[in-house]
């Protein structure tokens, strides 16, 4: 998955391995950790 | 990238093994393009490089808890995991074995990719249209064939496709349709799936289908392999710095849905791209990202 936030040219690629595509508990905590890191990093 | 003889040996290895443990399917995505014919996406021929800053502290609360980065890695079968801010990259890790020279598979990335594509095609002119439905570029009649191209680009074509991933899915069909042998020709294989449940446009319902679709219609359009096309247009021009892999069926079409490879920093060197909006002249680095999609 690569994550993208134009405003601050922020990028995260993130690369796993799982039982299937989309596994919704594991991508909510990835989308919290990206979210933090706009938030963090992102002024 | 290994002839279809190891193909047919990976086969056999899966099939022997019906409750596929997570070890096994690790291996598997791990040479991915060894395992399955690929084409290879050339890289620069000069490298941009990224510039390194200090780690950054990140932390986060989930479920009541904070964690730090090390621990999300600890917790969650990550192989890389890279952050940067525009030109510089703030964090890089890999586990289980994994390191900077490796390919990762993309799954629906590959789908980014096949649509920025389609973009650049149109740009060309060899698309004169999303407007144009898919069967101005000879893929018979469907209903594939009557979708629209911004119909498919917003996985709205209507079209019935489903994607459980039980392995009795529309998607395992077609994935087994275009890698395993002896293999199907890919239009004949998105054919199958010929039953429109809903009006074109009016539904958004995800399909790795309607991707392949796409993936023909690039084919067809630009009269180049699609690893070929991504290579001149994207993968050099942002200065990649490792060829990165295409996986192709038994007709040598890419299977646009998924089963593109290549190294982390690569993919965040697409990501910047997309930050940039495919306009990288906006970017304060001038060096950084010289050149211009048509």
């Amino acid at each position: 998955m690569i994550l993208v936030d134009p405003a601050s040219k922020l990028v995260m690629v993130h690369t796993a391995v799982r039982q299937k595509p989309s596994e919704d508990a594991s991508y909510a905590e990835l989308l919290t950790m990206w979210l933090n890191v706009v938030a963090q990093l992102g002024k | 990238m290994r002839p279809f003889t190891a193909r047919r040996q990976a086969f056999r290895f899966l099939r022997a093994r019906p409750a596929r443990s997570r070890k096994t399917w690790w291996g598997t995505i791990a040479i991915f393009d060894e395992v399955f014919t690929s084409r290879i996406v050339r890289r620069a021929a000069t490298p941009w490089l990224f510039k390194r800053g200090p780690e950054p502290a990140i932390s986060y609360t989930f479920e009541s808890k904070r964690f730090t980065i090390a621990d999300y890695l600890s917790r969650n079968p990550t192989t890389g995991l890279l952050i940067a801010k525009d030109d510089t990259i703030l964090y890089e890790n890999y586990q289980y074995g994994r390191s900077d020279h490796d390919r990762f598979l993309s799954q629906s990335m590959a789908k980014t990719i096949t649509a920025m594509l389609i973009g650049i095609a149109v740009a060309e002119g060899k698309i004169k249209s999303i407007e144009d439905i898919v069967s101005t570029y000879g893929l018979g009649n469907s209903e594939y064939g009557r979708t629209s191209l911004r119909n498919l680009l917003h996985m709205a074509s209507g079209v019935a496709f489903s994607e459980a991933y039980d392995g009795k899915d529309d998607v395992a069909q077609l994935g087994r349709d275009l890698l395993a042998e002896p293999g199907k020709d890919p239009v004949a294989s998105v054919a199958q799936f010929n039953t429109r449940v809903t009006p074109p446009g009016s539904k958004w319902h995800y399909a790795s289908s309607e991707t392949e679709v796409l993936g023909l219609v690039l084919r067809a359009a630009t009269g180049e392999p699609v690893a070929n096309y991504l290579s001149q247009r994207i993968w050099q021009a942002i200065g990649t710095e490792a060829d990165a892999s295409w996986a192709i069926d038994s007709t040598g079409q890419e299977v646009t849905f998924c089963c593109f490879n290549a190294v982390l920093r690569d993919y965040a060197r697409l990501g910047r791209l997309l930050a940039y909006d495919f306009c990288p002249a906006r970017s304060a680095d001038s060096h950084s990202l010289e050149f211009a999609v048509r």
